[in-house]
């Protein structure tokens, strides 16, 4: 076509389009929000994806994850406690060394950090046991030789305490008597309490206090539960020293870091304050959050009301919590607090419980100064030798002192990477049974030799340790990662001398030895974080260690943060994928509507096209006039819409929004996002609408052109 | 010898028929229609409606194509050309007036008149100015140029009409009646209009009419009757045209 054609289309379509400017505003202002919407959309979610991305790799996942490349199961670093029972098998990597010597050879990489992760439980006993050890940290320290009487009286308290408990529990198997599923149990349960409330148990408990001590403890405290004997902890083994120098966002809270090559653990913060915690201070912790942070308080949600009523049933549990000396003075205390000087603790704590956005602060303040100093609020302290659990099988457990509480800045309370509890490496791999190539050839001699010998398995266990280890396990090659094989060389030490101060010793050995950086090295671990310098580079890295992978030979795959960290690192593809569907329907309604405004406007316009045509403008003019004026409705208005989505995106930039609830700063990356807007995310809202409204117009214009010439010369006034 | 006449001839219809379906009969319009039109003339077709009248001209006009026959624009015969070739054909050789002016009301008076320019397309700007204000000057409406179509009265948007079929330097410019949306007067001001030019600029002009009242400015007056031509000698221009047609009806 020639320039003037153009010329005489831009002629036509312009006037047309003003010409017909109610309906084409109406389109016109379609586009407008449809490309200000998807503009807005698309830089807000690659703004969360960042502050995401900030969140996942500067704690834990790190920017790229490496793990076996035969492995069954896609690595998933977060959000594990929802898969508990069905954990991801991602196998393990034998040769960290190696690995290491390789990755850290490349420019861009800062540090590489091993990592394995996996569940573990901590015993942490219910209010019987609680009391019972307390009577009996009491008792060692009064002088042996101290009459009976004497020491009864020392212990009173404590023996007062122990029995309520007794008492409560006693009451309660009564209740339900008759009406259990399991009547035998409960009338066992029912005798045993009998003989411990008769009053000769407590007359001769000091004949045999060892005797009498393990009675309740063996006895008395497994029939109490529901008391959260046990705290669920998300382990995360690594070099400690090189994760905490590597991921920003890492900072102790309470306590110190573990000293550098020793065995340890630290808590995650969050963990500590909101599931290890007593549950009635928890819940003043809680309302004074949501009070504090989000402004919601007790009158305006039904869903924080529900919850401090439900904890508010559970005082009976509490009160018997409470030493007997410190029970007294607290419900003098209280008595005066409440204004009620007859009530007991039974009636005055239901009462102090049953709380209000007036009373609140204050009843939280007198909790936290008079009632509080009774309580032991946390069940595992600082300092204390915390000896954690293999989640799954039986036996396996490694001693670890705890030295602090950490968390991740900026998003220690989202809930996401908030979960991890880090212990070293070493403990990890003597807990979790890791065993190097070496380790393994050893255990598969084992096997041969055993299975060659056709020995009976029970006799083999006694013959081999003398001691029931699981043998079972050991020779189960399916899954030599998670069975229960112990370290033999400690079995060995263990099987050598079992006596109480032979172990306390190791013990003590154990946890003052100094690893170097080659024995934290030289070991298995499931998988390893990579810390980049420029996160910018992050394909390329990517692709570059790939390389170098398959030149050493190593079967390791690496994947990048978003894979690596489970469902979580997903969020934000998943939102993309919801926006795109999102806007194919807002686009398939924007086209229909296109669709019917161009062909109205070719109905109205059928004598003009009719005219133009019979004075010589060819079909090509025709198609050209109306997909012009199409395109330069959906540029101004796009335009428009852009800039519109620019100037709010800018002032969010500035202002920021705040994080509406905990999880959100997680995907903010902080306390608030601060979005910014890109290139990249101009192009797509204005090329999607362009693209729709070309192929909105396209079929309307087709008949345009087909209009004969010959109505222009029908046409009548 | 009729070939060396028709060489001349800027149009030719040879044995032109054309039907129309209409429900279930077909309804012929033009049944057999032979006529020569050459350069210079000033014809009328005078006929009632429904006599066929409008037909012949959309045919001349290369809007519609014949059922059968022959028909020579220039010397082309159109009858197998694509819709590509006829468009360039109405653009290059062709200048229409309609009855209800068909002007664009989107653009301004000068831009109605431009528009066939473009469309042709080799022309500067300057050189577009000047021919468009040559010929609105021409048809008296220089000072309004900038007006919308919708701004003027019949007579005048016949006027711009008028420019727009003339712009082009068409061969022929085929007016179907031209007057019937005005008043007399009106209609006989765009009549001598029409003539005007016809004999200062030797524009071949071809309109339909059913107002026998211009029959006296006319070189050749052809009636049409259920389809059939039927032409008269006018006192105007006496000798040649009546043997010419004769002879092309004896083909």
């Amino acid at each position: 076509m020639k320039i003037n054609t153009f010329q005489l289309i831009f002629l036509v379509s312009t006037r047309s389009l003003w010409n017909h400017r109610m309906k084409n505003l109406v389109v016109g202002l379609l586009i407008f929000f449809g490309v200000f919407l998807l503009v807005v959309a698309d830089a807000m979610l690659d703004s969360i994806n960042r502050g995401m991305e900030s969140s996942i790799t500067a704690s834990i996942t790190g920017h790229l994850q490496l793990y076996d490349a035969n492995a069954d199961d896609q690595l998933a670093m977060m959000g594990m406690m929802a898969n508990l029972l069905s954990k991801p098998r991602v196998g393990h990597i034998q040769d960290f060394k190696s690995l290491r010597k390789i990755v850290e050879q490349h420019p861009n990489v800062k540090a590489l950090i091993p990592m394995g992760t996996d569940v573990a439980i901590v015993y942490s006993g219910n209010s019987i046991d609680q009391a019972v050890s307390e009577f009996r940290q009491a008792l060692a320290i009064l002088p042996p030789e101290l009459p009976v009487n004497e020491k009864q009286a020392q212990l009173a308290g404590h023996i007062v305490r122990i029995q309520m408990l007794i008492d409560h529990l006693y009451n309660e198997f009564q209740l339900i008597e008759g009406f259990s599923a399991k009547q035998k149990h409960t009338r066992d349960a029912l005798s045993e309490l009998s003989k411990v409330r008769h009053p000769d148990f407590w007359q001769n408990f000091f004949v045999d206090t060892t005797a009498s001590i393990q009675f309740l403890e063996t006895r008395i405290a497994p029939l109490m539960d529901g008391d959260q004997p046990f705290i669920y902890m998300e382990l995360l083994g690594t070099d400690l020293d090189r994760f905490q120098d590597s991921f920003s966002r890492f900072k102790i809270v309470k306590g110190e870091t573990v000293p550098e090559g020793q065995r340890g653990l630290l808590v995650n913060d969050v963990q500590y304050e909101k599931v290890i915690k007593d549950r009635i201070a928890r819940t003043f912790d809680h309302v004074l959050e949501k009070r504090i942070e989000e402004q919601v308080f007790i009158k305006d949600s039904r869903k924080l009301d529900d919850y401090i009523k439900r904890r508010a049933k559970e005082y009976k549990q509490w009160i018997l919590s409470f030493e007997v000396s410190s029970a007294k003075i607290i419900e003098q205390e209280l008595q005066v607090f409440l204004n009620d000087n007859q009530a007991t603790l039974d009636t005055l704590i239901p009462k102090f419980l049953n709380l209000n956005d007036d009373n609140f602060m204050a009843r939280y303040n007198f909790f936290y100064k008079n009632i509080a100093p009774a309580l032991d609020l946390f069940p595992i302290h600082i300092g204390d030798t915390i000896t954690l659990r293999k989640f799954e099988g039986e036996g396996e457990s490694q001693n670890v002192i705890f030295y602090g509480t950490y968390q991740f800045e900026g998003v220690e309370k989202s809930g996401f990477s908030g979960v991890f509890n880090l212990v070293d490496i070493t403990t990890f791999r003597d807990l979790y049974g890791f065993m190097t190539d070496e380790k393994q050839n050893q255990v598969n001699a084992l096997k041969l030799e055993f299975a060659a010998s056709e020995l009976k398995r029970d006799s083999v266990e006694d013959e081999l340790f003398g001691e029931n280890i699981e043998f079972e396990e050991l020779v189960d090659e399916q899954n030599t990662f998670y069975t229960q094989t112990p370290d033999i060389s400690n079995v060995n030490f263990e099987l050598a001398d079992s006596s109480q101060l032979a172990r306390q010793e190791l013990e003590i050995q154990k946890q003052q030895y100094r690893y170097t950086q080659d024995e934290i090295d030289s070991g298995a671990v499931i998988s390893a974080s990579v810390v980049l310098k420029d996160e910018s580079l992050l394909t390329e890295t990517q692709q570059e260690l790939e390389k170098s992978l398959k030149e050493a030979h190593l079967p390791i795959q690496i994947v990048d943060w978003q894979s690596a960290s489970g469902y979580v690192g997903q969020m934000t593809r998943v939102m993309k994928i919801v926006l795109v569907i999102f806007m194919i329907f807002v686009f398939a309604v924007s086209m229909v509507v296109i669709n019917n405004a161009m062909l109205m406007a070719t109905m109205n316009r059928y004598t003009e096209i009719g005219v133009l045509r019979a004075i010589g403008a060819s079909r090509s003019v025709i198609m050209g006039v109306f997909l012009n004026e199409s395109i330069i409705l959906t540029l101004i208005a796009s335009f428009l819409g852009a800039i519109m989505g620019i100037a709010l995106i800018e002032y969010l930039s500035v202002t920021g929004i705040p994080a509406p609830r905990f999880e959100f700063r997680f995907l903010f990356g902080g306390t608030h996002l601060y979005p910014n807007i890109k290139v990249e995310n101009l192009y797509l809202g204005p090329a999607i609408i362009l693209l729709v409204s070309v192929a909105a117009t396209f079929y309307p214009a087709l008949l345009a052109t087909r209009i004969s010439p010959v109505v222009a010369m029908n046409a009548r006034e | 010898m009729s070939k060396e006449i028709n060489s001349k001839a800027i149009v030719v219809l040879e044995n032109v028929v054309k039907n129309y379906p209409l429900g279930k009969i077909q309804v012929e319009a033009l049944k057999g229609v032979n006529l020569a039109l050459y350069p210079g003339e000033f014809t009328a077709i005078v006929g009632a409606s429904g006599s066929g009248k409008s037909t012949l001209l959309n045919m001349i006009g290369c809007v519609d194509l014949p059922t059968s026959g022959h028909l020579y624009i220039d010397g082309i015969e159109i009858l197998n050309q694509s819709d590509k070739a006829l468009t360039k054909l109405r653009l290059n050789k062709l200048g229409f007036i309609f009855q209800s002016f068909n002007l664009m009301n989107v653009l301004s008076v000068y831009q109605n008149v431009e528009m066939p320019l473009l469309l042709q397309g080799g022309f500067t700007r300057k050189e577009r100015r000047r021919k468009v204000e040559q010929l609105l000057e021409r048809v008296g409406l220089s000072t309004h140029m900038t007006h919308r179509p919708n701004e003027l009265s019949g007579g005048q948007r016949q006027r711009v009409s008028i420019a727009r079929a003339l712009v082009g330097k068409p061969k022929i410019v085929l007016a179907d009646e031209p007057t019937a949306n005005l008043d007399s007067i009106t209609g006989k001001e765009i009549i001598d209009l029409m003539y005007e030019i016809n004999q200062t600029e030797h524009t071949t002009f071809l309109f339909s009419t059913h107002d026998e009242s211009v029959v006296s400015r006319v070189s050749r007056l052809i009636h049409i009757k259920d389809g059939i031509l039927q032409e008269e000698l006018t006192d105007a221009d006496a000798d040649t045209p009546r043997e010419k047609i004769r002879e092309v009806g004896a083909l």
